[in-house]
């Protein structure tokens, strides 16, 4: 297997450890062991609540982890599927362009901030306005790539050899286009993961209750103040082991759309 | 008008006569502002559809209690609020703001809207372009770098650090500074913006510059791919040579990613606003949309829409560079991809 081949089996890996996160029992409130550092509250200490900042924090990591995931799988098929549709004609495309431009004009964190503000709901609004702002990437990366192997001559030698459609996806199109569907998840997965966070550490729309990483930064931040370290530095690492690993891969998968 | 005729009328003409290069000039500036308008009524428009769409309904709370100079103003925003819904609420809304100036009352930050827009906004223009500036330094120190030392554009780690660069959202940046260098930071409650204004334009600029950093490497890979900037080196042109050889390719792709992301910037860095307490505009927007200020979201949202499509329409209108390449840029360096807001 090649080096990127092994990336993308070791980033899955940590992907479903930190997704198991979120299956795991939830830690109860014990102010009496609030803000014990690493060793005396167990492997990496607890937060002001009295509960293990690891358990917690891999809790609000898997959270986000799954919330990211489907977010990305799902935007991408969307883009895709819009993607390919718009190649379909002159019009249909010019429209895809139109709405790419509309894309370019919208701030998404604004965008994000605004509709989450207003009508709540939590993670899942947060997802859906990443989904809203984000698709044209997709749209625009993958649908071009697919019509242009359907129509490529290959495929129709096989189609005159009887090929069916599933066999076509299966031998060319997906070989094909396979390199850009990572390359858009890849960009839009820490991309949700980085909404989520911000929205959910600035307060806005997000149940105080909910356990996410934007809240853990948050109150490791007034932590600090009394030294406690700990409870700022876990979650912090835990978002950036997040975000690292897809916007480097989104890197080496030339997530640049040299086509658009 | 269609997506065809706009793309037709946006794509900068090089040639023609005086006059009808003034014509040219004259019907993009009409269509950007024609543009701004309507984002900024959509803008506004949007905050009242999803206040009344919201099942707490913020609107309906909120109308009966919209602070405006004159009683009347509330009487008739609330009549039409009863008879036309969000719709009729906001074109009331519209009205009373063209005709009397009188954009309501921030019950979160107890003044008008219209001092907190002016105020605020004055601030948010002097961080931006501060952020610009610092940016600008930044970047052209990577450029000349990049093109001085070929063997820097295709080095790993150079990509990887990039990477990790490009990882760190910008409110953990902002995050970062308060934590090393809270001690040493100006308090936000009682030092004027002025003070303020170093640690969230060099917060911005280090979010901003990573992804202009990136653009500048993939130009530099590039050029230093191709047979005559090679040439360059086997021919032993002296480094100052080279510089002054590649230099400009390496400025030119970097300058549409700078130009897409200003709308981004202007408004989009609420969140390193919000975490260094830094009184502007965009700090208002997160304040505004967490406490449900009615009046004050929807002004700042209009104005947020208004000014990054003008920016945008004006971007792809005036020419700063090509369409295509205008699109590839905004898709690269996270207006669409990236939420680097």
């Amino acid at each position: 297997m090649n080096r990127r081949v092994w990336g993308a089996v070791i980033l899955g890996i940590v992907l479903v450890l930190l997704i198991c996160g979120r299956f795991l029992p939830g830690e109860g409130t014990d102010f009496s062991r609030a803000l014990l550092p690493p060793g005396a509250g167990g492997l990496l200490g607890t937060d002001h609540f009295g509960r293990s900042v690891a358990v917690t924090v891999w809790d609000a990591a898997g959270g986000s982890a799954l919330a990211a995931l489907i977010t990305a799988v799902v935007t991408t098929a969307i883009g895709a599927g819009i993607g390919v549709v718009s190649t379909l004609s002159n019009a249909l495309s010019k429209m895809s362009t139109g709405l790419l431009i509309a894309t370019l004009v919208v701030p998404s964190m604004l965008f994000t901030f605004i509709v989450v503000g207003i009508l709540g709901g939590g993670r899942t609004a947060i997802m859906v306005t990443v989904a809203l702002t984000h698709w044209p990437l997709a749209a625009q990366l993958i649908g071009p790539k697919v019509r242009e192997e359907w129509d490529s001559g290959w495929v129709r030698f096989d189609r005159r050899l009887g090929a069916g459609r599933w066999q076509i996806l299966r031998w060319h199109v997906l070989p094909a286009a396979g390199g850009r569907v990572a390359a858009a998840m890849a960009v839009i997965f820490p991309s949700a993961v980085v909404h989520e966070a911000t929205t959910a550490f600035l307060g806005i729309g997000v149940d105080p209750a909910a356990v996410s990483l934007g809240p853990l930064i948050a109150w490791g931040q007034s932590d600090m103040t009394v030294g406690a370290w700990w409870t700022l530095v876990v979650p912090t690492c835990a978002l950036m082991v997040l975000l690292l690993p897809p916007t480097i891969l989104a890197r080496r998968l030339g997530e640049r759309p040299r086509s658009l | 008008m269609e997506p065809g005729r706009l793309e037709e009328e946006l794509t900068p003409h090089p040639t023609g006569s005086g006059s009808s290069r003034f014509r040219h000039i004259f019907r993009r500036g009409g269509i950007v502002l024609g543009g701004m308008i309507l984002a900024g009524l959509a803008g506004g428009a949007g905050v009242f559809a999803l206040s009344a769409a919201s099942p707490s309904n913020p609107l309906a709370h909120t109308v009966a209690g919209w602070e405006f100079a004159s009683a009347e103003a509330r009487e008739n925003l609330a009549a039409a609020y009863d008879t036309g819904g969000w719709l009729g609420a906001w074109w009331q809304w519209l009205l009373t703001t063209v005709t009397t100036g009188d954009l309501g009352y921030s019950r979160l930050l107890h003044t008008t809207v219209g001092e907190v827009v002016l105020g605020r906004g004055l601030n948010t223009v002097a961080a931006t372009l501060c952020a610009s500036a610092i940016t600008a330094v930044i970047v052209f120190v990577a450029s000349v770098l990049l093109a001085r030392f070929p063997g820097l554009a295709h080095n790993s780690a150079t990509s990887g650090l990039i990477g990790a660069w490009l990882a760190v959202p910008s409110f953990l940046i902002a995050l970062i500074i308060v934590v090393l260098f809270g001690r040493q930071l100006p308090n936000p409650a009682t030092s004027a913006p002025i003070t303020l204004i170093p640690s969230v334009a060099g917060t911005i600029a280090l979010a901003w510059s990573a992804m202009l950093i990136a653009a500048a490497r993939s130009a530099a890979a590039e050029v230093w791919s191709t047979p005559w900037a090679r040439a360059l080196i086997g021919r032993g042109f002296s480094p100052m040579a080279r510089v002054r050889t590649v230099l400009p390719s390496i400025v030119a792709a970097v300058r549409a990613p700078a130009v897409i992301y200003v709308p981004v910037i202007i408004l989009g860095e609420a969140a390193v606003e919000a975490v260094l307490s830094y009184p502007g505009l965009g700090n208002a927007l997160v304040e505004a949309a967490a406490g449900a200020d009615l009046p004050l979201l929807a002004t700042v949202t209009a104005i947020a829409a208004a000014v990054t499509t003008g920016l945008v329409l004006g971007v792809r209108s005036f020419g700063v560079s090509g369409g295509d390449r205008l699109l590839a840029a905004g898709a690269s360096t996270g207006v669409l991809g990236k939420g680097y807001a």
